[in-house]
Parts: structure tokens; C-alpha cells; sequence
């Protein structure tokens, strides 16, 4: 029987990375990697067959219809309806000047070394350096004639280093990946990264631990992009939308935070989280999320916009895995405060830092994370470093006492796991002053 | 697509490798995605892959593909990345040939035969587990069937073929009150199909999100803290079990350096990790570098026994292996992890005996922790007060701060209710003197 869409994808990948351990490389690896995903979809639900061969995808084609079917005849269903693309005109790739694969991998080994020695100092008891870089080409065909391919690179390092003292020990990470080729290096000096890394363990060192409490804060560009990604972004999200699972359902054209807020999706800008044409062919667009605290779209694939009505360009899938609704390169806007003029509005408060990470529940609106490092401020000046310090609450209490915004904005490279798919990103931010918000520590 | 082992070692060998070991898994796995309370997606997925670890004067290359032709490139390139390393004089070799012990339970055959048909009907179960709580409806679950075979070839004689079965049940629900709402989730894993209660998942998932309306605020204090498992789980795996690892003892990123046979957590607390339990979700007859499983004393009454060993790490300290060399995907080297991690402590009725405190399901943000000094600060999930030893009521946020190496000090009870979650093995805890926030 014919399904009424179906699409392939071919993956071909090709990676290698090296890992520095203190002197050791730990790890050397390369990788050929191919993947093939076939989809289809019957009525009210889909079937999904993933092989590594391109060969026999006619086979795989019917046993994804037969999947189809199985999964959506045992109740009755209304059909999916994918919303319409616009079919992809790749454009505008980035250019590449250095093709890492034209660089000899003991090239490769000694600028690790560097970056590594360059972290390597009295007090640092432990460096890791990662340094990785990939091609990932895709091809892609559907049912309605769309058809596309591409070839991006990406490259990139990080490194964390670990100080030790009486027993304590301190690590700082930093980081920085793009779609980009060998020319990064060119860029982003790695040798002043990690040195500037080395520093900030071995000053967490002396650091005190957070007092927990409801409070003031500023966050840096950093720890405010992790918070919009985490906790605006994945509400924003039209599957979980659907699912039942987002504060912001039922809220679009409502105001959702101050009106200093605005939060955009952009697939087309040159960070890590671009690409030419997302997972189901379409071209991607920029999409303005909230606008001046205005709940305007949630981010779609065909099958939510189908649903909800929307633009569809952020369908993504982590190799032959099916294509989510996920995040590009996802920020908040510049506003006009100074970081001193935030400084002045707090008598007792904290400057958060950097991140470790964090987690949201987009359903109740809860989200936690962890900075890397903290000052407290008093009487409008940084004072005592703090370590450990955490941040925590509800996503409209948190974007609503937002009472200054910066005009720093700077991104930051990453990667984002959903439903086991962890797919490149970036997100960014101003420094951003909240009036009120939970921070946590064991001081 | 056929990938000849043999032929990689030799190709390896060939290269100039002193060493060669060529992993290879295949898989095969249907999985049920479930969106609300209907069937989304049916998927069967295949993996079969290989990678290729190369080893020249103590230093280890690593190349892996799961296409035919580049077969020869990945042997080629593994070896010539392992040239470029330093020697390393401490290395004594990869695994050789030995006994290797039998497991059982760890293939069930109503897995590698079961149907997409049936695999949806146990999704549907577990929506009707959901069906019988009020204001209560499933958000999104998963069921997986999958059939492992792996195999490890090396040139000093290791020679380890198993194949496996594991399936897999996952649900989230949403429990609405008067424009509140609470979220929860619950899973199973287990070797065996008839070892995993479908309809038993959805119901235990439905009523505790059910049960976690109505939320109270507490205030900040010190205070006794029941972990429920999953919350022992998220807490330890992201903080203790990477201290346990002799590579992070060795490279001085461990605060268990140097703690050998010392008192590190409550005398009554043992840990065990082993490689042999009877259908043990990280069982098998080798770890995955081919060290025949063992059963490793980790801590026995508070006092720390030993660190988790690779090959690798053994040679740096002139011991044995301890066979936790885990492979999560072919085309990655092992990494040092848990088997089957078992935590064990005398139980009691530990809520009955708490007067006052807080019972946690699980945590938002564990992998926030700090892995190295064990400090974390992470949002309890479902969680409740504890009043004359009952559990009342739910908790609209809370955090959790601590360090879990005085977290094991301060361990005053378990429960009898010891849950596998996969890799960690445990019951309830009750901790003493816990900062909430």
C-alpha cells in the first residue's frame, strides 16, 4: 500500500577527535560512520526504519509502511497533516578555509599539547583536552519531490582543568565549537582559553560556598543563554506544547515575561546550531519567540504546524534518528543596560556565572542549573567568590522579574539532548538582571 | 553488509600493530513511541558496526565503521594514530585467554522473537495503568525490545561471542487540578519480558504525579532526607561512581585518592559491583575489553576496598582488572564504569522511624553535580514532608545541597524496597542533617 508521505535520509559521517590527559593522549579515534533513516507515515502515526546501508531502501521503505499501519490501526486516529515547506535552496553555506582533513593529524596532536601546556601551571593538578572536528553529509528525499544535500564541517576543542589544594579540588571547563573549518584556531586564541580556564579553578580554590536564598541576581551572557534555551526554549518547543507538556500552552499572543524580553530562533546565522536545511527539508527561518515579553510562535516541525498552524524549520534529528522539534542557535535580544547600571539596582544580591549544565521540566515550569561561579554582590560591588552556587525556579516568575536586559549579547557553542537525540546548538545572551530568583549553595 | 573480523585483525597486524582487538556489536531493536494516550511511532532500527583498537608500543589507536569498504582504512588508521603516541612501558598487553564464567538470564527468546504488534500492545498496557488515576493522562512513553549479540576478538586469544536481550518501559504523566499541574515518571528494565509490569508502570507513575498536587512550601533547614532509589541513583552515578574510577584516581581528579581501606561512608553501608548477577542488566560473561565478570567488593561496612579497574588502569598500578571496561556504542573506546552496582544497608521501616523531614523520588539537574569534590546543589522531583512517620504533603520546589562523600557518612537507614535501575542496584536511603532549600 502507499503511505501518504514518507522521506529518506542518508547519513555519512566522518569524525575524528583527540584526547589530551594530563601529558598522555588518552584517546586517538576516527570514525566512518553511515546511517540511512526511512519514514512513513499512514494515517495517524508513523513508522521508522533505520539501517546503516543505503542498500535495500525499498525493503525498508515497505517494512516502514507495515510499521506504520501496525502502530496506528488498533484505535482510531485523525490523520497528520504535515504542514507545507518551502522546498530548500541550499545557499549561503560557510565558507571554509582550511579543510581540517588537509591538516596532518601530528599538526593536530601538537596544537593540543599547546593548548594543554598552556593550562598546565603550578597548583593544576589535571588538564583534559578534547580537540574534534567532523564532516556529516546529507541527503534528503520525500515523497513530495523535496530533495536536498549538503556537506558541513564542524571543529572545535575544549578544556577543563582541575586545581587541588588541602584536599579540595576545583574544575573549570571552556569550550568553543562551530561550523567552521581548521581556520577556528585563526579565530579563537586556544592558548589564552586555557590559560584563562587554569586561572578560574585554581581561583574557585579559595572560593566560598553560596548562602541559599531568594535574592537578586545578574547573570552573565553565558548562564542567561542556558536559561533561555533550557527554560524558555523547550517550553517553547511545539511537540511538548501538544504533549500537554509546556507552561506556555494555551498562552501565544500573552504576555509571558517583561517587556524587555525577546527571544529569537535562528537556524541561518553562521553558529553552531545552523544549518542549510533542517531534517525534513525545509529552509530554515529565524523565528522571534517572545517579543518584548509577547508569547508570539512556539517552533515547529510539519507535523505540529500541521497542527497548531506555524512555520516549519526546526525538524532535527541526531543521525537516522526521526526529526524532533528542536533549538538552532537560540537567544536573547539586546537590550540598552550597562552592567554597572544592573550593579547599582543591587544592594545584596549574586552575579552568577558560566554554567555547569541544567535541567528544566517544561510541564510544570520548574528548571534548575548550576553556574560554574558566583560573586556575591554588596552594596553594588563584586565582592567574595562563590563556587557551587545554583540556580532555581519557575520559568514565568523567573522571565517576569526581569528588570534589565544588556547589550552584550555573545553566544556560546553546545550540545542539546531531547528524547536521546543530542544535536549541536548554540545559545546566547545579554547580561540580564533579575529582581528576585532562588539560589542555591550549602554555605 | 558483512564485516570480516578476522580479516580486521589481520589487516591490523599487517599495519604493524603489536596488539589488535576488533569489537563488534549488532543489533537489533523495534521500539514503541507513545504520545499522549495513543501509539506515535513504530520503529525497528539496526546497528552493526565495528571498532578497532590498535595498539603499538603500549600506545592505543582507535578507528571504528560500520561501512565494509572502510574497513581497511579503520585498521590502517588505528594503527598509525597509535604510533604517533608515546609509548607507554606500563602497558603488559590487552586481555589474553582465559575461562570465561556463564551467566544466565540474560537472553530471553520471547525478545529476540516478539512482534511489533505485540510490543504495542504492552505501550497500551501501560496507557491503561495510567487510565485508572483521576485527573491523571500520560505525556509521552517508550517501549523497547532489543537483541544484543557482541563479539571481541584480540590476537592474544580472547575470543568472547554473547548475545543478550533487554526490554525497556518508559512513562511520563501529567496530573491536573484546578490549574495546577504535577508531572512524574516511573520505568522498568529488565532482561526478560515477563520480568517487567507494564500496567504496574503506568499506574505507580500516574499516582505519583497525582498524588504530588496539592504542593506545600517548606522553608530552608537542616533536615532528615529519605532518597528513594531513582534519587540515589541520579545523585551517586553522577558523583561517586566517576570517584571510583581508577583512571580519575590516577590523574588526580578523584577525592577518593588515597582513601584506600579508610573509612569513607556509614559502617553499615556495603557496596558491590558485579559482573555475574543471574540476569544482571550489566551481567555478561566478560566486561566489554574480554576480563572475564567478577564480583568486586567495593566497600564492605564503610571502608573503601578497591577502585574500578580497566586493563588500561590495571597495568598503570600493577594490579588486575576488576572487568569495568564498558562499551556504550562500537564506535567509542571502553570507559571505566559500574556492572551491576548493588548498594546494600540493614533495612527498616525508615519512614515509620522519621519524625520529620522530607522523602525525595528523584532529582532535576544531578548531572549539575560537581563530579570531583561530590558537592551538588540539584531540585528534588515528587517529593513530600515526612510528619510522625507518615509521608503528607507534596513539595512545590526544593532544593537539595550537599556533598555526597558526607552523604555516605551520614546514611542512618534503608529501606526493603531495593529497585534495579540499570546499573545501580539500591534501597531507599535515609540521610541525617540535609541543607533543603
Amino acid at each position: 500500500m502507499e503511505p501518504d508521505f514518507y522521506d529518506i535520509r542518508i547519513i555519512d559521517t566522518r569524525a575524528s577527535s583527540i584526547v589530551l590527559d594530563n601529558d598522555e593522549i588518552k584517546e586517538t579515534s576516527h570514525s566512518f560512520i553511515r546511517g540511512a533513516s526511512v519514514r512513513a507515515l499512514v494515517g495517524g502515526a508513523w513508522g521508522l526504519v533505520t539501517t546503516e546501508s543505503p542498500d535495500g531502501l525499498r525493503e525498508a521503505l515497505k517494512e516502514a509502511v507495515r510499521l506504520a499501519k501496525a502502530a496506528g490501526e488498533r484505535e482510531k486516529k485523525g490523520r497528520i497533516e504535515l504542514a507545507p515547506i518551502k522546498k530548500p535552496l541550499v545557499r549561503d553555506l560557510p565558507t571554509i578555509r582550511k579543510n581540517p582533513e588537509d591538516v596532518d593529524i601530528e599538526e593536530k596532536m601538537e596544537l593540543v599539547r599547546e593548548i594543554s601546556g598552556s593550562a598546565q601551571k603550578p597548583g593544576v593538578s589535571s588538564v583534559r583536552t578534547v580537540y574534534s572536528e567532523s564532516e556529516v553529509s546529507v541527503e534528503y528525499s520525500n515523497s513530495d519531490g523535496v530533495r536536498g544535500c549538503y556537506t558541513l564541517p564542524r571543529i572545535g576543542f575544549s578544556i577543563t582543568a582541575v586545581a587541588h589544594e588541602n584536599g579540595d579540588y576545583q574544575a573549570a571547563r571552556e569550550s568553543r565549537f562551530a561550523v567552521s573549518g581548521f581556520e577556528l584556531f585563526d579565530r579563537e586564541d586556544p592558548l589564552v582559553i586555557a590559560s584563562e580556564t587554569a586561572d578560574i579553578a585554581k581561583s574557585l580554590l579559595g572560593a566560598r560556598s553560596a548562602r541559599g536564598g531568594l535574592m537578586p541576581v545578574i547573570l552573565d551572557p553565558e548562564l542567561a543563554g542556558v536559561f533561555i534555551h533550557e527554560a524558555v526554549g523547550h517550553a517553547a518547543e511545539a511537540d511538548h506544547v501538544l504533549e500537554g507538556y509546556s507552561v506556555f500552552e494555551g498562552r501565544l499572543n500573552t504576555m509571558v515575561g517583561s517587556p524587555l524580553i525577546t527571544v529569537c530562533d535562528d537556524p541561518t546565522i553562521h553558529e553552531y546550531g545552523y544549518y542549510p536545511f533542517d531534517d525534513e527539508g525545509a529552509e530554515p527561518r529565524k523565528t522571534v519567540v517572545i517579543e518584548n515579553g509577547l508569547l508570539r510562535s512556539y517552533l515547529h516541525n510539519r507535523e505540529t504546524a500541521g497542527r497548531l498552524g506555524g512555520v516549519s524549520c526546526n525538524a532535527r534529528a541526531d543521525g537516522s534518528s526521526r526529526p524532533i522539534v528542536r533549538m538552532s542557535n537560540t537567544y536573547i535580544d539586546k537590550g540598552e543596560s550597562t552592567f554597572e547600571e544592573m550593579l547599582e539596582e543591587i544592594e545584596c544580591g549574586v552575579y552568577l556565572i558560566g554554567s555547569r549544565g541544567g535541567q528544566v521540566d517544561p510541564g510544570d515550569g520548574i528548571f534548575q542549573f548550576n553556574a560554574e561561579r558566583g560573586y556575591l554582590i554588596e552594596d553594588h560591588e563584586l565582592k567574595t567568590l562563590l563556587k557551587d552556587v545554583s540556580l532555581s525556579g519557575d520559568i514565568l516568575e523567573m522571565l517576569n522579574e526581569v528588570v534589565a536586559v544588556g547589550s552584550d549579547l555573545k553566544m556560546h557553542s553546545g550540545q542539546c539532548g531531547k528524547a536521546g537525540q543530542v544535536v549541536p546548538v548554540s545559545d546566547g545572551a545579554p547580561h540580564v538582571l533579575v529582581k528576585r530568583a532562588i539560589v542555591g549553595g550549602s554555605g | 553488509m558483512n564485516l570480516n573480523l578476522e580479516e580486521a585483525l589481520r589487516l591490523g597486524e599487517r599495519a604493524g600493530a603489536d596488539e589488535v582487538e576488533v569489537y563488534a556489536v549488532s543489533n537489533r531493536s523495534i521500539e514503541i513511541e507513545i504520545k499522549r494516550d495513543t501509539i506515535e511511532l513504530a520503529r525497528e532500527s539496526l546497528v552493526h558496526g565495528v571498532g578497532i583498537r590498535a595498539v603499538v608500543d603500549g600506545a592505543v589507536g582507535f578507528a571504528s565503521t560500520n561501512r565494509e569498504e572502510r574497513l581497511s582504512d579503520a585498521a590502517t588508521l588505528a594503527v598509525k594514530t597509535a604510533r604517533l603516541r608515546r609509548s607507554n612501558p606500563k602497558w603488559r598487553g590487552l586481555p589474553s585467554r582465559t575461562e570465561h564464567p556463564v551467566v544466565k538470564g540474560l537472553y530471553d527468546r520471547k525478545i529476540e522473537d516478539i512482534g511489533v504488534e505485540e510490543c504495542i500492545d504492552h505501550a497500551f498496557e501501560m496507557i491503561r495503568g495510567v487510565a485508572g488515576t483521576r485527573e491523571t493522562s500520560p505525556v509521552r512513553g517508550r517501549v523497547t525490545c532489543t537483541t544484543t549479540e557482541h563479539e571481541i576478538l584480540n590476537t592474544s586469544g580472547v575470543e568472547a561471542l554473547e548475545k543478550a536481550t533487554v526490554a525497556d518501559a518508559y512513562i511520563e504523566t501529567i496530573s491536573r487540578r484546578d490549574g495546577e499541574t504535577a508531572t512524574a515518571y516511573d520505568f522498568e528494565v529488565s532482561r526478560r519480558i515477563d520480568g517487567i509490569n507494564f500496567y504496574g508502570i503506568g499506574k505507580s507513575a500516574a499516582e505519583l504525579s497525582r498524588r504530588s498536587l496539592g504542593t506545600t512550601k517548606v522553608l530552608s533547614e537542616r533536615t532528615t532526607v529519605l532518597l528513594q532509589p531513582m534519587a540515589v541513583a541520579d545523585l551517586l552515578e553522577q558523583t561517586f561512581v566517576p570517584a571510583l574510577s581508577a583512571e580519575n584516581v590516577q590523574k588526580n581528579r578523584s577525592s577518593l585518592r588515597g582513601r584506600l581501606h579508610t573509612t569513607v561512608a556509614s559502617e553499615d553501608l556495603t557496596i558491590i559491583d558485579d559482573g555475574l548477577v543471574r540476569g544482571g542488566l550489566r551481567s555478561a560473561a566478560t566486561d566489554d575489553e574480554g576480563t572475564p565478570s567478577q564480583r568486586t567488593m567495593v566497600i564492605e561496612k564503610g571502608v573503601l576496598q578497591t577502585y574500578l579497574y580497566d586493563k588500561y588502569t590495571a597495568d598503570q598500578d600493577e594490579t588486575v582488572s576488576t572487568a569495568n571496561a564498558i562499551r556504550y556504542t562500537y564506535n567509542q573506546t571502553p570507559v571505566i564504569s559500574t556492572r551491576n552496582f548493588i548498594i546494600e544497608y540493614p533495612d527498616s521501616g525508615v519512614i515509620e522511624e522519621t519524625r520529620s523531614g522530607v522523602i525525595i523520588h528523584s532529582f532535576i539537574g544531578a548531572h549539575t553535580a560537581n563530579p570531583i569534590t561530590g558537592d551538588f546543589s540539584v531540585e528534588a522531583r515528587n517529593s513530600f514532608t515526612i510528619r510522625d512517620g507518615e509521608i503528607r504533603e507534596p513539595i512545590k520546589t526544593m532544593m537539595l545541597a550537599g556533598n555526597v562523600f558526607e552523604l555516605l557518612q551520614n546514611i542512618s537507614g534503608a529501606g526493603s524496597d531495593v529497585k534495579n535501575l540499570g546499573s545501580i542496584i539500591t534501597p531507599t536511603l535515609r540521610i541525617e542533617e540535609m541543607k533543603i532549600v
